[in-house]
């Protein structure tokens, strides 16, 4: 085999096995979606039924079993480490989500800033991972939020400034992404 | 002159851990596509690439199926980084 054959074979390979990066865009637009959507009924059914918290529950369920439907169309024949990290990263965030909401509702305080603030986190994180600027200006979005809901308004506001971080810091910037996967 | 590592300056084998650097591991049904060999030939070079320790492959069972995933060992990622090394010297680069 010639040594300029040796190179041309490394160079496919290797841009061959950067294509089985994962498409993550979907879940940023699903849990974008069903958590803001969620946060915005939140906001209208405050002040009208006592029990509005019941659309959580509901929208976990939603997300989680959308996220599971889409996960049989990803190609998961193939981890890089970049995948492995964003793993980790989202089951970190799951654990503390759960710790949060629990501690919140114990010490009988919304959740929704802390919520923010460790979306805000995991998705840092993974802008920083996949080298993505929307990812990242979400992550903004999703801090700047965390910071109104927590310091500068109180009640239902606080469901609907929620439900803008969901749709400016997780799907509008899912929806961004997923255009660039396809081009 | 230093020389090219032979078990690596072979086509398929060099697709195969050219693959592999980049990733954790990869099951067998997607290197098949991606190296575009026939099933025969891959487990054959595999196995060679397995047996100088350049990679491992790890049998298992997913959903019924028998499931093949290889990943490349720290001996295999410096043998392809020598053998790159080689290449560039042998082409002045």
């Amino acid at each position: 085999m010639e040594t300029t054959k040796s190179i041309k074979i490394i160079e496919e390979m290797m841009r061959e096995s950067r294509k089985s990066l994962h498409r993550y865009s979907v879940y940023f637009i699903i849990w974008g979606a069903v958590m803001g959507i969620a946060g915005l009924v939140e906001f209208f059914l405050i002040g009208l039924i006592d029990t509005a918290w019941i659309v959580w529950p509901i929208a976990g369920g939603i997300g989680g079993a959308l996220v599971a439907l889409s996960q049989r169309k990803n190609d998961f024949r193939v981890e890089t480490v970049f995948d492995r990290i964003m793993k980790y990263v989202w089951i970190s965030f799951g654990i503390c989500l759960l710790f949060v909401i629990i501690y919140s509702v114990k010490s009988l305080m919304p959740p929704h800033a802390l919520i923010l603030l460790l979306a805000a986190n995991a998705t840092f994180i993974s802008a920083a991972i996949t080298k993505n600027k929307a990812l990242f200006v979400g992550g903004i979005i999703l801090v700047v939020t965390a910071i109104i809901s927590g310091f500068f308004i109180e009640g239902k506001w606080v469901s609907l400034v929620y439900a803008i971080g969901m749709m400016g810091g997780y799907f509008i910037p899912g929806l961004y992404t997923k255009k660039n996967e396809k081009a | 002159m230093k020389k090219l590592n032979p078990l690596l300056h072979q086509e398929l084998r060099l697709s195969i851990i050219s693959f592999l650097a980049n990733v954790e591991w990869v099951e067998f049904n997607k290197l098949l596509e991606a190296t575009s060999a026939s099933k025969g030939n891959l487990s054959v070079q595999l196995k060679k690439l397995e047996t100088a320790d350049y990679i491992e492959i790890e049998k298992s069972f997913k959903d019924n199926y028998p499931l093949t995933r290889c990943r490349m060992t720290e001996l295999g990622r410096d043998e392809l980084e020598s053998y790159i090394q080689t290449l560039k010297s042998m082409l002045d680069i």
